[in-house]
């Protein structure tokens, strides 16, 4: 295969994974893919393996593939004008707000690949709207379970199915309107990649998704050669003591991260499906190893996971997963790193925030007598860097959503915002310090709320690395009448009118042991 | 009655002197300080007339790229000043644990906390603390250049800004005070601190280098903004970060002109240069804008004209990168030293080397002010290439060009695809450089039709600028329900909108008679968090005009995002106000006439097509070419700064005004 051409047809394999994302965040209409384009799309050759993908938030890397599998073993034939809908975590699902949406690519009567979307909808029913309920002990709780079903059979729309879908979820024409942004968004990337077959033809094309896989996969036997062969244990914790254990096995161009030793799966929702636990492997070699590699299935193709069945980390039915993209993924990070620092000690930094302090607050509005909804995330400190400080209030690892401005939160909901800052003194010390992790007080106007938290390091700050300090653990609190009441980092609290939450997130470990205090000699 | 356009490049300066009834041109080599070239410039066009002068400058990018602002202290809400800081709370990439964000313009030492708030409602709260104040403006003076005040909602309410600059005022405070609520008008503090904050850090320096050269010139100065339209060093002393941005708007506002002379109305602009290709979208002759970009990681909410860049151009360096693919761009050989054909130490092979090895520049000849290109140090820097990619050297050569124009028609599908426009009903206008020599061949790639090359190619931004109408923009936020807005109230802002263009207008001396203003809102469904922009049919409103309003929303929403929701709730943003001077503009000049359609080539050499292989292809002289002359491809056109490549099987034309339009 020329490197003209292959460059070419890379080039235009991403084109279209990027055309996707664009026509979905296009036409969506829920904020959530729109403004925080909390979605990705990806390219696909027949067998179903990775060729190229656009997405926003690394928790989607790589994790298609499985939606992929999950429809190919669930479909006996594919037809022109198909389109398979999934969301079940335990069919290729990440959690149930995740929607993806698969079609085959047909060129004439010939397969040529296949095309997928993924989108966070809004609410996709279950016990609470937003349908991530931290009190969740299974799967049903948190939602309306689609295996991966034809949603579109020959070009026609599966009515009855359609409407079961919007029967059970809390705001049907809002979902109406993203479903159709996926549609769109698909049918964009089988014409795109029909272009590409006449110009180029299939058998070409064939040939080119199987060496841009061959050269990702050499491209990343040649990365791993950096890491001195050997064995890296490492364990880290949530709060409530479920334990991520990763032993890293570097040998012959190839590493197996084996997860044997992790907790036992939770009736709590932070346990993670298995493509969650690849999405999370998945970046932190990229991450750490070369940040410009092709995201293609060659690429992964190196590293094996070993993920014990019934653990955290591979859940089994009914565990309810809500949170496992959402904090597990980032602990599962935190381990990888943690061990890979035996074996990189100059190039793996101490351990960011690792949550994503989800936020979740709901009541009646006293301005207008009809209930309403929020979610947001809050950024925290990042850990300090070989040569770096970390950096200050932001999202790390597996997300990367933006915040929601004050001006607009306190015009749409009925709430103040009190105080929006850098917690002084969070950041891990060091030579190069952990960044100062956020507070964020929030005052309740006149009416009774309830509020949920999904967050984590609030027992055990960010480890520091090399010597550094860890980052301050995040601390949260009701405050009613100047007093302050500590809550649990998982919990869902009612707050009465007036109450103030406040979240502090956690400070960023420390990198290198701090500046030690000046001698006698240095005055 | 002389207007002159004067665009600064970091090359050239471009000046085009334009009087009702001609046009002239001058270039000239850039200097440091920019404004020697300038002044130098104008004595040498020796025109008497000069009445007018437009200005398309960089210096304040150039400060911010290079940290060069003044020392600036921000005042904010008590419990807020590191919003400055926090931004949206994104890093800037995926992967990259390196990463790092741009340090915020303001330190935290000089974010300064005051007691103070407003509700969503523009409702106090909390009064100001005005001995807060006070003790912070002991604290300043003397110690900073300029200050920025943002307080929280201060675009529904500026009493508190407003107060709190007077107070600073009262304390003796000399520097520049710049408030959010006269900056940017609207919702989400960060995007409003940080344009304030932009604003302010630039004020000082924009105001003396707009001083000196007025007092130089000795002519009225106007300067082009981000938003495609020019104002006076008033108004730009006020809004110094409008400047940001600007460089672009010069060379829409010529490709405009242009294009609508011609009747081509429809346009995707192709501005390939040595180091990047910019390109943006014209429809129905108006210049398509985005409300937001960011200036070296720093967002700037002010209007600017919508222009994507990507890493490509003539000086792009092409190598094989990890996975054994081509990758041409995005680092580039510069001016210095430059592809290796320009001997000047530069060995990496470029686009630039990969045209010469092809036969698309003449070797040993000079070109367009440079020394003779050197074709064996292109050979040589292509071989090294080709062994280690196993191609030959002719096949290194297309493929670099083929790596490049992959990356640029990308670029034009994010602008026009991306957008929900079909670049096929569209004319590909080049300029720059090296646009001329992959237009065709782009066209042809993304099925359009036609491709304008202009007669005045080389200097388009100065001829945007020399032709450019004065714009103000007025904005102002009104969150509120649409059915049950209260017309009174939208009026009276509008009102109120118009008294400041109006005084600005007088301000400037512009006469009542060539003054426009354009009312527009700002909409969303209630619930979204982006809002798209409608024109407002009339001043003052009449109740019926809301349902005119949604109406036209609806159907706006239906054209850029494919559907429309009838039944929702329309919520106002914001309230807009465009205020524009016109200005005079000038006939595009004709150019005589072919002696007859088919000329005769000044020369001819092999040029290197993939489709036909070398062929002995004939070189036309730009300025040979008169009004009517007829080509076809195979052929090679050079003029003086760029040289236009007609592969086989195309055919081009002259127009009445000298500008070459190919047929695909």
């Amino acid at each position: 295969m020329d490197p003209i051409t292959l460059a070419v047809l890379f080039h235009a394999l991403c084109g279209v994974a990027e055309e996707m994302s664009a026509a979905l965040i296009r036409t969506a209409y829920s904020p959530n893919i729109k403004e925080r384009c909390d979605c990705s799309s990806a390219v696909f050759d027949r067998e179903g393996d990775l060729l190229a993908q656009a997405e926003n938030i690394p928790v989607h890397l790589g994790a298609m593939p499985f939606s992929v599998q999950a429809g190919l073993a669930a479909v006996d034939e594919w037809e022109p004008g198909d389109a398979v809908i999934l969301n079940d975590p335990y069919h290729g699902g990440a959690h149930l707000p995740d929607i993806t949406f698969l079609a085959p690519v047909f060129v004439g009567k010939e397969l040529l690949g296949f095309v997928a979307n993924r989108a966070h909808h809004a609410d996709v029913g279950g016990s609470s709207p937003g349908s991530l309920p931290p009190q969740a002990r299974e799967i049903f709780a948190e939602g309306l379970r689609l295996p991966p079903v034809k949603l579109w059979r020959k070009g026609h729309l599966e009515q009855d199915l359609w409407r079961l879908i919007l029967t059970n979820v809390r705001t049907p024409w809002e979902r109406t309107g993203d479903l159709w942004a996926q549609k769109a968004a698909v049918d964009t990337g089988i014409r795109r990649m029909q272009a590409l077959a006449e110009r180029y033809g299939v058998d070409l094309l064939c040939t080119a998704f199987a060496t841009l896989q061959q050269r990702a996969k050499e491209r990343m036997r040649k990365a791993i050669s950096q890491i001195p062969q050997g064995t890296y244990s490492f364990q880290d914790f949530l709060d409530e003591g479920v334990r991520i254990q990763v032993t890293i096995t570097v040998a012959d161009g190839n590493i197996t991260v084996d997860f044997a030793g992790t907790s036992e799966q939770v009736d709590f929702p932070v346990n993670a499906p298995v493509s969650v636990t690849a999405s999370a492997v998945y970046y932190a070699f990229r991450a750490l190893l070369d940040p410009e590699i092709p995201a293609n299935s060659g690429a992964w193709q190196p590293l094996r996971i070993v993920a014990p069945e019934g653990t955290g980390v591979h859940a089994r039915p009914p565990a309810p997963v809500g949170g496992g993209n959402l904090e597990l993924s980032q602990r599962i990070v935190d381990a990888i790193f943690g061990a890979l620092a035996l074996a990189l000690p100059t190039r793996v930094p101490a351990a960011s925030q690792g949550t994503m302090n989800n936020f979740l607050i709901g009541g009646v509005d006293p301005r207008t007598g009809k209930p309403y909804t929020f979610y947001e995330t809050i950024g925290g400190g990042m850990g300090g860097r070989p040569g770096k400080p970390g950096l200050h209030g932001v999202h790390t690892h597996m997300t990367n959503t933006l915040n929601t401005p004050v001006e607009a939160l306190e015009i749409a909901y009925p709430l103040r915002v009190e105080r929006y800052e850098l917690r002084d003194g969070s950041g891990g010390a060091g030579r190069f310090p952990g960044g100062m992790g956020i507070r964020r007080d929030i005052r309740v106007l006149g009416h009774k709320a309830v509020v949920s938290l999904l967050a984590d390091r609030r027992t055990r700050g960010p480890w520091g690395l090399a010597g550094g300090e860890p980052g301050a653990p995040g601390e949260d609190f009701l405050v009613l009448d100047g007093k302050e009441m500590r809550v649990p980092g998982k919990s869902t609290v009612e707050v009465s009118p007036e109450g103030i939450v406040s979240v502090r997130t956690p400070g960023g470990g420390g990198y290198g042991p701090p500046n030690p205090a000046p001698s006698l000699k240095d005055s | 009655m002389v207007t002159v356009g004067i665009d600064v490049g970091g090359t050239f300066t471009d000046f085009v002197a334009c009087a009702p009834e001609r046009l002239s041109i001058l270039k000239a080599p850039s200097t440091n300080p920019p404004s020697l070239a300038v002044v130098r410039g104008i004595k040498k066009l020796g025109e008497i007339d000069i009445v007018r002068i437009v200005h398309g400058t960089t210096v304040a990018t150039n400060a911010v790229l290079q940290g060069k602002w003044a020392k600036t202290a921000l005042l904010t809400t008590q419990g807020f000043r590191d919003v400055l800081e926090i931004g949206r709370q994104n890093r800037p990439s995926l992967y990259d644990l390196f990463c790092v964000r741009p340090e915020p313009l303001v330190p935290r030492e000089r974010r300064l906390e005051v007691p103070e708030r407003l509700d969503a409602q523009g409702k106090i709260i909390r009064p100001l603390d005005e001995s807060a104040v006070r003790r912070l403006a002991k604290e300043l003076k003397g110690n900073v250049e300029s200050i920025a005040v943002s307080f929280l909602f201060s675009f529904l309410n500026p009493s508190h800004e407003r107060r709190a600059r007077e107070i600073l005022e009262e304390e003796g405070i000399q520097v520049p005070v710049t408030l959010s609520c006269e900056v940017l008008p609207e919702f989400r503090e960060y995007e409003r601190t940080s344009t304030t904050v932009l604003t302010a850090a630039l004020r000082p320096l924009v105001a003396t280098y707009v001083a000196d050269l007025a007092r130089e010139l000795g002519v009225r100065l106007l300067l082009m903004q981000s938003n495609g339209g020019i104002a006076g060093p008033e108004e730009i002393e006020r809004n110094a970060a409008a400047l940001l941005l600007s460089g672009p708007a010069g060379g829409a506002i010529g490709a405009r002109f242009v294009g609508l002379a011609v009747g081509f109305p429809n346009l995707i602009t192709l501005d390939m240069g040595g180091t990047s290709t910019d390109v943006s979208l014209i429809r129905d002759g108006t210049i398509t804008y985005r409300a937001e970009k960011e200036v070296a990681g720093r967002p700037v909410r002010l209007v600017t004209v919508d222009v994507h860049s990507v890493g490509a151009g003539g000086g792009s360096l092409a190598h094989v990168e990890e996975s054994g693919m081509l990758q041409v761009g995005p680092q580039s050989a510069g001016a210095e030293p430059g592809p290796a054909c320009y001997g000047r130490g530069g060995t990496a092979p470029t686009v630039t080397d990969a045209h010469l090895c092809l036969g698309h520049f003449p070797a040993d000849k000079p070109l367009g002010g440079l020394p003779p290109l050197s074709l064996p140090a292109a050979q040589h820097a292509l071989l090294q290439l080709g062994k280690k990619l196993g191609l030959r050297l002719e096949e290194t050569a297309l493929g670099i060009l083929e790596v490049a124009e992959a990356t640029v028609e990308r670029a034009i599908r994010v602008i026009s695809v991306e957008r929900g426009y079909d670049p096929r009903e569209y004319v590909l206008l080049a300029f720059g450089g090296a646009g001329p020599l992959h237009a065709v061949s782009l066209a042809q790639k993304l099925g359009m039709n036609k491709v304008l090359i202009p007669a005045w190619a080389g200097v388009l931004s100065a001829l945007g600028l020399a032709v450019a109408d004065i714009i103000h923009a007025y904005v102002r936020s009104l969150i509120v329900s649409l059915s049950e807005a209260p017309i009174a109230a939208i009026n009276a802002v509008f009102a109120d909108l118009k008294n400041k263009a109006e005084r600005g207008f007088a301000e400037e001396g512009i006469p009542e008679e060539v003054r426009e203003y354009w009312f527009s809102a700002d909409l969303r469904y209630r619930g979204q968090g982006f809002e798209l922009t409608v024109p407002v049919p009339s001043f003052p409103l009449a109740e019926e005009d809301i349902l005119k309003i949604s109406e036209e929303f609806h159907r706006a929403h239906e054209q850029r995002y494919g559907f429309s929701r009838r039944d929702e709730e329309v919520e106002l943003v914001s309230l807009r106000l465009t205020a524009v001077g016109h200005t005079e503009k000038p006939d595009l000049p004709k150019v005589p006439a072919a002696k007859c359609s088919a000329l005769a080539p000044c020369g001819q050499r092999p040029v290197l097509f993939p489709e036909t292989g070398w062929v002995k292809t004939p070189v036309y002289a730009r300025a040979s070419l008169g009004a009517g002359a007829e080509l076809s491809g195979p052929a090679v056109v050079e003029g003086p700064e760029s040289t236009i490549l007609l592969p086989p099987a195309t055919k081009a034309f002259v127009d009445a005004f000298g500008n070459l339009v190919a047929e695909v």
